[in-house]
């Protein structure tokens, strides 16, 4: 038996090629750079092979803890808020109202903007001043919640608003996916309900809870992976504070690199996140598969 | 679809093709009145000499990430930044900048005009000239402070006579006596987790006879006299207004200008936007007294803010004695005479003594008697770490502090911790 | 039954006004603020419709020779980025969708870690590469950036659509003298053009919105516009208004491509995530 080349090889390949070398060699880069102590502000230093001083460091920092425990506060509160309204709006447009696609076209807005702009229009509806949300709360009475700190600089407060402007950017995504689940559920399951008399209720319980939960699903992880990314709000809306309320493992990572300029000990960060995405996408793929 | 595409690049080759080459010298620069006080030099300079400049202005707030960008990428963008002293160190010590003491017709600056030269002098050689400077102080409201009917009520609480504050003590009686809520406070600081928020205790610090570092570089403001400065910085918080906590620079400014404050505690750039009828509801109004100290210290030479303004020439600039030239007409006594009105106070001897210059800016013998009784100190130590410390370990912590999630000691202590495995790591500690 | 219906009705009709607000409130206030003169942006209490209308915000944004360059640089970048991710994924996710590979899942999932990696992780290696390179003065390093990014979205996509295409088709053209790619070229790829249209909007939309990116890998003569928008802020007062512009300019392009697409654009976002 003679083997063939697989004929769809070379339409795979420049993509495959290309990714792979794109991807792949900054990444064994940076695992490289992570055994170093390269300070790009002292070119007097040189670059030194300090094996796993970097790891040493970031595993014994009491604020890589902190920083990771932040990204999963982070993390849990947007998925949780997008993936339950995501759900609800989903449903909503499932029973196809009057100008269902119109509604659906302008939820769909915010999903298109670029997420530094979506950063500056929240930090602008939240500025004490001038913004349009800390008035409302006082003409509602509830200006005791901005009376001694703004909202951004309020320690308590500022993570809760960057999960805001990344729910109000991502739901619509997540309510796409559920819908499109939706839309997927066979109907004679349903008609056969209803033969058997089945209350809306039952329905909802026994058929489309159970039969959404892979699409549910695949929704979270993959809002969970992505949400791992988020930087822009977080640079322009708090620039990762106050004090370091806001500093997710992105962040912290840009700042060791760009402002520290110490491109060791931010790549070993960076192996850090590279693992995180790694085990995700793993289960992200299981799921899917599954 | 496709023909759009094709369209919309083919006219950008053309746009860029038509993007004009660029001048002879490329300057960057913030967006600040003392930028505008030498913008104003440019067009004369390029008459006098022929030499064309182009400017490119970035805000504040990114400027000095966007310059070390440019540098640290390899790119060759700027001939002749005009950058804040405290980043000559940094520059420096990484070689992006040039030292202009190597560069010939440098002598023509007249380095022994400038005041504070040692600390853009590195090993003996000086990497930048200064167009500007000026003091981190206390500005006031002279219409608040010479009004009789304040005055009268103010000696009848407190027992002493109102007038700018010399002491701490007296500067938080006056924060306290002036916080009328929501109409009128006491103070303006500014309390966004940043180098501005630092520079708070740093005065105070320093106020109170303590130091950043001691000879050897290992952190000393963790001591009792930190964690006081600390707390009396808690107290001034009391008499500001609830959105200080999130201010910078600008908001202050813009919280002083509008009459909401009888003092703000910033630097002396602040009275140029202060009193300019055009912006600022109390134009005329204001004025500017040196940080106060405390009773004991009163007379000592002590360290105070110093923030000072010039320029560098690139390391990869291919014509310096072009850069020389512009350096040298820009920071020409006269000229700085002739511009200090649009926002400049001059670096120079000469100039500051101009009898010309109090005509301009009433306030320049307050800034000379506050001058003379200090150490003019930078922001940040001289050092390439100087930025990380500030703006790592002691702007979060302060923070944290002032937040209510940390002690005073805590916070200082954590700072402090952060800052030795810092110059540890950098090697400042090893013999 | 009627009262049920009613009562439906009403919930309804709640969470669409809410979720409506929610959407539209914050994108008119900036909308709003972009037409407002420079004092008023600073009113106390807030202004939701500008009091006097002005372009000026936007006649100022146009006039900076610096500003309209990054305009130029967007368009420049995101088009040819597209275009890249398109000629390296249409025939990747063609072969995916029609061959049997040994290592599918590997492969698969190699192009899913490539859209899932936080940009973070990239930037600084390619920071580091780039000057390395010498690259730093050239669109290059962003147009490579960008196209990596949209990439992997191109192939997702495109093979869902390819997989909704029978394969008899290509099989007729084949026997009627065609070559596999010619049949690819002349009979699948029209068939998938709306498809086509979704995944460039897509991959423009990604392109256009990359911040951090540009943050780092561009220089004053490369920068693209989403830097503007983090950077108006001068020595006195956050400009509201000209950022507010600027703002607009930035997602007014892409949310008009955007919806024109949607249907195909919503398709291809969710066929992935329905095996």
């Amino acid at each position: 038996m003679n083997k063939k080349i697989n004929p769809g090889v070379f339409y795979l390949l420049p993509v495959m090629l290309f990714i792979i070398l794109i991807f792949l060699i900054p990444l064994i880069y940076s695992l490289g750079t992570s055994f170093t102590r390269w300070l790009l502000l002292r070119p007097d230093l040189g670059v030194k092979f300090i094996g796993l001083t970097n790891y040493i460091r970031l595993f014994k920092d009491i604020f890589t803890w902190q920083t990771l425990g932040r990204t999963f506060y982070f993390v849990f509160g947007a998925v949780s808020i997008e993936t339950i309204v995501g759900f609800i709006l989903a449903l909503t447009l499932n029973t196809e109202f009057k100008g269902w696609k119109v509604v659906q076209s302008i939820i769909l807005v915010p999903f298109m903007m670029a997420p530094i702009v979506v950063g500056f229009t929240w930090k602008f509806i939240l500025d004490d001043n001038f913004g349009l949300i800390p008035y409302m709360l006082k003409a509602i009475g509830l200006g005791n919640i901005t009376k001694d700190v703004p909202l951004l600089a309020n320690p308590k407060m500022a993570m809760p608003m960057i999960i805001i402007a990344d729910a109000w950017e991502y739901i619509p995504v997540v309510t796409l996916i559920i819908l499109a689940g939706l839309k997927s559920l066979p109907i004679e399951l349903y008609e056969a309900a209803n033969v058997d008399g089945a209350t809306s209720f039952q329905k909802f319980k026994y058929i489309t809870l159970p039969m959404l939960r892979p699409v549910i699903l695949v929704a979270v992880v993959m809002r969970t992976l992505t949400s791992l990314q988020v930087f822009d709000s977080i640079y322009v809306m708090t620039g990762g504070g106050p004090g370091s309320a806001t500093e997710t493992l992105s962040f912290y990572t840009y700042r060791e690199a760009f402002i520290s300029y110490d491109i060791g000990f931010s790549s070993a960060l960076n192996v850090l996140i590279i693992l995180l995405a790694m085990i995700f996408t793993i289960i992200y793929m299981k799921i899917i598969r599954g | 679809m496709k023909k759009l595409k094709v369209f919309l690049v083919l006219s950008l080759l053309l746009g860029s093709l038509l993007f004009a080459k660029d001048a002879d010298l490329r300057l960057v620069s913030e967006v600040g009145i003392h930028t505008e006080a030498w913008k104003s030099l440019m067009d004369d300079f390029t008459k006098q000499t022929g030499i064309t400049l182009q400017l490119e202005q970035i805000p504040y707030a990114n400027y000095f990430d966007k310059l070390m960008l440019s540098y640290t990428s390899g790119r060759n963008d700027y001939d002749v930044p005009y950058v804040s002293g405290l980043w000559v160190p940094a520059l420096a010590k990484a070689k992006y900048i040039y030292p202009i003491s190597d560069i010939t017709g440098a002598k023509a600056l007249n380095f022994k005009d400038i005041p504070g030269i040692s600390i853009y002098t590195i090993d003996k050689k000086v990497y930048m000239i200064p167009f500007y400077q000026e003091l981190g102080g206390v500005v006031y409201r002279t219409d608040l402070f010479n009004d009789p009917v304040e005055k009268q009520k103010f000696k009848e609480k407190y027992g002493y006579e109102l007038q700018p504050p010399k002491t701490l003590k007296q500067y938080l009686d006056i924060a306290e006596f002036f916080y009328r809520p929501p109409d009128l406070y006491g103070i303006t600081l500014m309390g966004q987790r940043s180098i501005f928020l630092v520079t708070h205790f740093m005065q105070r610090l320093w106020a109170m006879g303590g130091k950043l570092f001691d000879s050897k570089m290992k952190p000393t403001f963790n001591s009792k006299i930190g964690e006081k400065a600390l707390e009396n910085l808690k107290e001034f918080f009391k008499y500001a207004s609830p959105a200080c906590k999130n201010y910078v620079f600008q908001d202050a400014l813009t919280e002083f200008e509008n009459g909401k404050s009888a003092m703000a505690e910033i630097w002396t750039t602040a009275l140029f936007y202060a009193n300019n009828p055009q912006i600022s509801k109390v134009a005329g109004k204001a004025s500017f007294v040196g940080f106060p100290r405390t009773e004991e210290t009163l007379n000592r030479k002590l360290p105070m803010l110093y923030i000072s303004w010039g320029f560098v020439v690139s390391s990869s600039t291919k014509d310096k004695q072009k850069a020389i030239e512009w350096i040298k007409f820009a920071t020409d006594p006269k000229n700085l005479v002739k511009v200090a009105p649009i926002g400049c106070i001059p670096a120079r001897f000469s100039a500051l003594r101009d009898p010309e210059l109090p005509k301009k800016l009433s306030w320049i013998p307050d800034f000379e008697k506050a001058l003379s009784n200090c150490i003019p100190t930078p922001l940040y130590p001289l050092i390439p770490e100087g930025q990380a410390i500030i703006n790592n370990y002691l702007a979060p912590n302060i923070s944290d502090y002032l937040a209510g999630i940390k002690t005073a000691k805590q916070a200082l202590d954590d700072a402090a911790k952060g800052v030795y495995e810092l110059l540890n790591n950098a090697g400042y500690y090893s013999k | 039954m009627k009262r049920k219906n009613w009562k439906i009705k009403f919930l309804i009709g709640i969470i669409i006004t809410i979720a409506l607000i929610w959407t539209i409130v914050p994108i008119f206030w900036i909308l709003s603020t972009s037409f407002k003169m420079p004092t008023e942006q600073f009113t106390i209490p807030p202004t939701l419709f500008p009091r006097e209308f002005t372009l000026q915000n936007y006649i100022n944004f146009f006039t900076r020779s610096d500003l309209v360059r990054k305009f130029f640089n967007s368009i420049f970048v995101t088009t040819t980025s597209t275009i890249i991710s398109l000629i390296l994924g249409i025939p990747g996710a063609y072969a995916l969708a029609r061959f049997n590979f040994k290592h599918a899942n590997l492969l698969s999932f190699i192009i899913l870690l490539a859209r899932m990696m936080p940009p973070i992780v990239m930037v600084v290696p390619f920071f580091m590469i780039t000057r390395f390179l010498n690259l730093s003065d050239s669109y290059i390093p962003i147009i490579i950036a960008s196209s990596f990014l949209s990439t992997p979205f191109a192939v997702w996509m495109m093979r869902g659509f390819f997989a909704e295409v029978p394969e008899s088709i290509e099989e007729a053209a084949m026997i009627d003298g065609c070559t596999r790619f010619q049949a690819l070229y002349k009979v699948v790829l029209p068939l998938v053009l709306p498809g086509t249209g979704a995944t460039a909007i897509l991959c423009a939309i990604i392109a256009w919105n990359q911040f951090l990116f540009a943050l780092i890998l561009t220089g004053p003569s490369t920068g693209t516009l989403p830097i503007l928008v983090s950077m108006f802020i001068t020595e006195k007062n956050i400009d509201w208004g000209i950022m507010s512009a600027a703002a607009i300019v930035t997602v007014i392009p892409m949310i008009i491509f955007g919806l024109l697409v949607q249907n195909n654009l919503v398709r291809g976002l969710t066929v992935g995530s329905l095996r």
